[in-house]
């Protein structure tokens, strides 16, 4: 049977799963029988999650996780580094990436087709964010991610967004805007963009707290940090005792910041 | 009505289709969204009768069979840890012949903690009295609700109507909202002749719970709820056909998959039957001579239709998502009390898989199926699947 399978890679709060949830039910709309589901790691802001959906026009019968699908939509560009570095690409996986202009030379992408949109930037701009500033994103990547599909109606989708989503008319003006600025990467840059393997030292190339020597003053040594950390990408050094933050695991995502009680950690050059 | 929902919706939503007259809930993970939803259905104003809270499992199981005394509909969901807080009530509800509903949603049982998927928390439960049925996809949850109000309530035996959580309780699928009408016409309202017509209730004074003073008389209710549950089989049997004429779906207690010619076959429940059929699909196109049996129906034991189902298979590859630690599989244990004594047996393997919600994936259930094709006979009863020993 021919049944189309699509993951969303990202952490919690990223939104994933709610957009599992939306395009399964856009695509009901659309006539395709449709599953979403996610799995979870830490079950709070920042840890793993991933968003499942399949999509056929016959009755669905598997009810296991998606291993190797024909879409993987990156919620956010720092993602991009560990998918490359994992075995979740097919031969014809195609990739939809959150990133103004998504660091996206990994040999594993080389001849795929990789899409790029700005959520972050579109989302801001048409003001749907959380209290705090963060936009929320992932109704744009969906809109993007229906360009692409091409079998689904953006404009089940937008009637999906329209009545299931606290601010309707925000996320549809985003996904519409993300249906209309999602671009394939390699098109537009091609003629600058060498395809060796140049992954920078800082990893996954988003922004990570450090410990700073004059604010280690500060710690208590508590290891809340460590224990926080979704992503164990904390370790623990002996000689002088203290604590390290492994940059090739960090996701940036924060939480050791705001639950440091000693505020003995910040953002990398602050 | 085509809707995208997950299980917890499902059976949500064929609890409003069967109108009870006393839901009561406590919420636990991977269940809370049950609750959630059919609280959410008393606010809108479109469910009748009455919504409980109350402080413990405990307390809603005895909630609901207080309520089934006295003669209304009753619902009740729950999960893991907390069907097991619920264990006394439900020895309770099946020996004062209650029809009561439940729907489990499957969780693992802690120690370590897990919230994700396991069948032996129901599996644990089997000697309560209990029907139990195992669901295989969120369509067949919301039907099942359904049937077994009728199959209940027509022998006066309450029913688990049980699913994997997160495989099927947080899983959204596309299907169809049963009519309310069609419904109704399916599932007539419960009126046992304790209800006193007009409204009103008396207490059920035929249940075993008040019919004779301490125990006098309890060897002889336990033989007519044992031939009752004898019953129950054939029960489901009919009102799956009534379904079938209503509503065009229907589900076996025991459904054979491309199985009728097939030399192996694959013995497996819940949501992985559906992952399992697909595997069975792909490995037929390539030649091998595999199907599946799904068993739905766990209490009481379809003793008969599963040796028809298996009569004559060489071999028999038992796949499941439970364990009675320190022996074998429960379903493997079951199947091999069945298939005891039946002179058309073949070899049957039993394999373990998916505990603590680990995935069932179809290249798990392929190699259970090589492994049994290629293995002269068993040399043990528990196969791990899935797992590097």
């Amino acid at each position: 049977m021919n049944v189309i399978e699509i993951v969303f890679q990202g952490e919690g709060g990223h939104g994933s799963v709610v957009a599992a949830k939306l395009l399964a039910k856009a695509a009901a709309k659309s006539g395709f029988q449709a599953q979403s589901f996610a799995s979870y790691g830490a079950l709070r802001r920042g840890g793993k999650v991933e968003g499942y959906v399949r999509i056929s026009e016959e009755k669905i019968p598997m009810h296991s996780k998606i291993y190797s699908p024909d879409y993987l939509v990156i919620m956010d560009e720092s993602l991009l580094e560990s998918a490359c570095r994992s075995d979740i690409f097919k031969e014809n996986t195609q990739i939809l990436v959150n990133g103004r202009e998504p660091k996206a030379d990994y040999p594993e992408l080389k001849g795929r087709d990789v899409y790029a949109v700005d959520a972050y930037g579109i989302a801001k701009g048409m003001g749907l964010v959380i209290p705090g500033g963060m936009p929320i994103i992932n109704t744009t990547l969906l809109g993007g991610l229906v360009k692409i599909l091409g079998n689904i109606k953006i404009e089940h989708l937008l009637d999906v967004i329209g009545t299931s989503t606290p601010k309707p008319d925000k996320n549809m003006a985003c996904a519409k805007a993300g249906y209309q600025g999602t671009n394939s990467f390699f098109e537009e840059s091609s003629d600058d963009l060498s395809l060796e393997d140049h992954r920078s030292e800082n990893g996954n190339g988003s922004r990570h707290p450090v410990y700073q020597t004059e604010k280690m003053a500060k710690c208590h040594r508590c290891q809340i940090c460590y224990i926080v950390c979704p992503n164990l990408a904390i370790t623990v050094q002996m000689d002088p005792f203290g604590f390290e933050v492994n940059k090739e695991i960090c996701t940036g995502c924060g939480i050791c910041i705001e639950e440091c009680p000693r505020k003995a950690i910040s953002w990398e050059g602050e | 009505m085509i809707k995208v929902l997950t299980g917890n919706e499902a059976a949500a939503y064929g609890a409003l289709l069967c109108k009870p007259e006393v839901v009561c809930a406590y919420p636990i993970t991977p269940q809370s969204r049950i609750p959630e939803q059919i609280a959410e259905f008393y606010a809108q104003g479109i469910m009748g009768g009455k919504f409980v809270n109350v402080e413990s499992e405990m307390a809603a199981l005895g909630y609901v069979t207080g309520a089934a005394l006295s003669g209304v509909r009753v619902f009740t969901a729950t999960s893991s840890q907390g069907l097991a807080w619920m264990h006394e009530g439900l020895h309770w509800a099946a020996g004062s012949r209650l029809p009561i509903v439940m729907v489990n949603v499957n969780r693992p049982m802690g120690a370590p903690w897990n919230l994700t998927c396991d069948q032996t928390d129901s599996l644990s439960q089997r000697d309560t009295g209990w029907m139990q049925f195992y669901c295989e996809s969120n369509q067949e949850i919301i039907d099942t609700v359904i049937q077994a109000y009728r199959i209940s309530e027509s022998l006066c035996i309450p029913a688990m109507v049980c699913m994997d959580g997160v495989y099927l309780s947080y899983l959204s699928e596309t299907m169809d909202i049963p009519e309310q009408i069609q419904v109704d016409e399916y599932l007539p309202p419960y009126r046992p002749e304790h209800k006193i017509p007009g409204g009103g209730y008396k207490l059920y004074d035929k249940s075993p719970s008040f019919s004779e003073p301490l125990g006098s008389d309890f060897m002889r209710d336990r033989y007519n709820l044992h031939e009752l549950e004898s019953q129950c089989v054939q029960t489901a049997v009919d009102s799956d056909e009534a379904f079938f004429r209503t509503f065009g779906r229907r589900y076996p207690p025991v459904e054979e998959y491309k199985s009728r010619a097939a030399d192996v076959v694959v013995v497996i429940s819940g949501s992985a039957a559906g992952t399992c059929r697909y595997v069975v699909d792909c490995m037929r196109e390539e030649g091998y001579s595999v199907g599946m049996v799904k068993i739905r129906m766990f209490r009481p034991f379809p003793k008969e239709l599963l040796r028809q189902a298996l009569a004559g298979k060489n071999k028999i590859a038992v796949i499941e998502r439970d364990i009675s630690v320190g022996q074998c599989g429960i379903f493997y244990q079951e199947i091999k009390w069945a298939m005891s004594g039946f002179k058309e047996t073949g070899q049957i393997y039993g394999f373990i898989a998916g505990l603590g919600g680990a995935d069932i994936t179809s290249g798990l259930i392929r190699d259970a199926i090589m492994s049994t094709i290629n293995s002269p006979s068993p040399d043990r009863d528990v196969y791990w699947l899935g797992l590097d020993i």
